[in-house]
């Protein structure tokens, strides 16, 4: 159970741009957040979530170091990257928890307090423009 | 023709280039009605910038796939499997340290903040200030006429200015000070306790009168300058002694020995019946002398005497 919480925060760490050291220390504090609240279960899913975006905010405060020099060489990142960097939060945040990190619709949406259907528009409209970055 | 009503809302529905693409996800994941599936079907069918739009979301659900399957640097994952329990026993033991350190300051800073309030509620100064405080203890007997008492007071923590008493003072004698800093009535009493109660000393003037009428005058009058200066008497007026006020009249202005009094008083009494009298006079002699203002006027003369008060002391 926590092997699997601990992939997806490192997951999203990875793909948010936090360097190793920052996504270790956040990557731990939400583990343990995450256990005082008893929220590590399955079910909890959208807690997840919502520590995982205050960390990020919390990471945001401090200066977080962006993209530093990882060894994922399997996939290039560059595209990613550019994605990351120039289209809108709210639709790389959907994109990545939905496709990326595979929280679903109903999760996504309890977590952020909008409606399914908002998560959808949102996602769709990142992964087009996700699509644009690959085609060039 | 008949349309059935399905029918006839998909002819009224008009999928347009925007609308396609806004619904491409939704279409592409199947959460679709048919009525919106078929339309965009026919319109993908019709225009190849849409077709191409569908391509790119499917490359970059792709592309999302393949990131979700990388793998994670597996020293980050283990290190975060392994120090699960390593941060928090890390924290418990911080903050273990924080509450032995404050445990710690707790005696020291309670006691300070206690000896804060209580000298800011007391503040003992002030009791130290408005106490009376005996600074000097006067002897009257030993007392000079003017006693200056030549040395700074320190009350309190403030240098005040040299006093002076003066003898006599009433008893007890209370001398208040004042600060001279802040201007307000400090009250430093000071009593000097005193033994007994001062002696108010007479001073009080006094000037003798006398009258004599005489038969020969101008013989006698003389004889009477003379005996004056022979008893010790010295001109006090501005005139000489025997000065002849009128031809008939003499006027003898002089200081004389006290003792000498009831030997003048003998001597002119052989000239006939003598008068003296006292009054208060603001002119204090020195003890031992008096001073005496002597008419000596011709006795088968009529004329009424001059009274002294109106030729007092020419």
């Amino acid at each position: 159970m926590d092997k699997k919480v601990i992939e997806k925060v490192a997951r999203f760490c990875v793909f948010s741009g936090f360097d190793h050291g920052l996504s270790q220390v956040i990557s731990q504090k939400a583990i343990i957040r995450l256990r005082r609240r008893e929220a590590l279960s399955m079910q909890n899913r959208s807690e997840w979530i919502k520590e995982f975006k205050h960390q990020a905010q919390v990471a945001d405060r401090l200066g977080r170091k962006k993209w530093s020099d990882r060894s994922e060489s399997s996939v290039d990142l560059t595209s990613w990257k550019a994605f990351f960097n120039s289209v809108d939060p709210v639709e790389v945040e959907a994109v990545l928890l939905s496709q990326i990190l595979g929280f679903s619709d109903l999760e996504i949406s309890d977590a952020l307090g909008v409606s399914e259907g908002t998560v959808r528009y949102r996602t769709g409209h990142g992964l087009r423009k996700l699509g644009g970055f690959l085609s060039y | 023709m008949d349309f059935s009503p399905i029918e006839r809302h998909i002819k009224r529905f008009r999928m347009t280039r925007f609308l396609c693409h806004e619904l491409l996800y939704d279409f592409h994941i199947g959460r679709l009605d048919d009525l919106r599936r078929r339309a965009i079907e026919e319109h993908l069918k019709e225009h190849h910038d849409s077709r191409q739009e569908l391509e790119r979301l499917k490359s970059a659900l792709s592309y999302c796939e393949l990131l979700s399957s990388v793998g994670l640097e597996n020293d980050l994952v283990e290190a975060l499997c392994e120090s699960r329990g390593t941060l928090e026993s890390t924290l418990w033991k911080s903050s273990q340290a924080v509450r032995e350190k404050i445990w710690r300051l707790m005696p020291p800073v309670l006691l300070a903040t206690a000896l804060t309030l209580g000298l800011v509620v007391v503040k003992p100064w002030r009791l130290l200030r408005d106490q009376p405080t005996t600074i000097a203890q006067i002897n009257k007997k030993t007392l000079n006429p003017v006693v200056p008492i030549d040395v700074p007071l320190t009350v309190g923590l403030r240098q005040l200015d040299v006093i002076s008493v003066v003898n006599p003072m009433p008893s007890p004698m209370i001398v208040s000070l004042f600060n001279p800093i802040e201007g307000k009535s400090k009250s430093q009493e000071i009593k000097v306790a005193q033994d007994e109660k001062p002696q108010k000393p007479v001073v009080q003037g006094a000037l003798w009168r006398a009258n004599i009428s005489v038969v020969n005058f101008s013989a006698t009058w003389p004889l009477i300058r003379d005996k004056i200066v022979e008893l010790g008497g010295h001109v006090a007026g501005s005139v000489e002694l025997g000065w002849l006020r009128r031809p008939n009249q003499s006027y003898f202005h002089f200081s004389l020995p006290e003792s000498n009094q009831e030997a003048l008083r003998e001597f002119l009494s052989t000239f006939g019946p003598v008068r003296f009298s006292k009054q208060i006079h603001p002119r204090v002699m020195p003890e031992g002398k008096i001073r005496i203002i002597l008419t000596v006027k011709d006795d088968l003369s009529n004329e009424p005497t001059i009274p002294d008060s109106e030729t007092d002391s020419p």
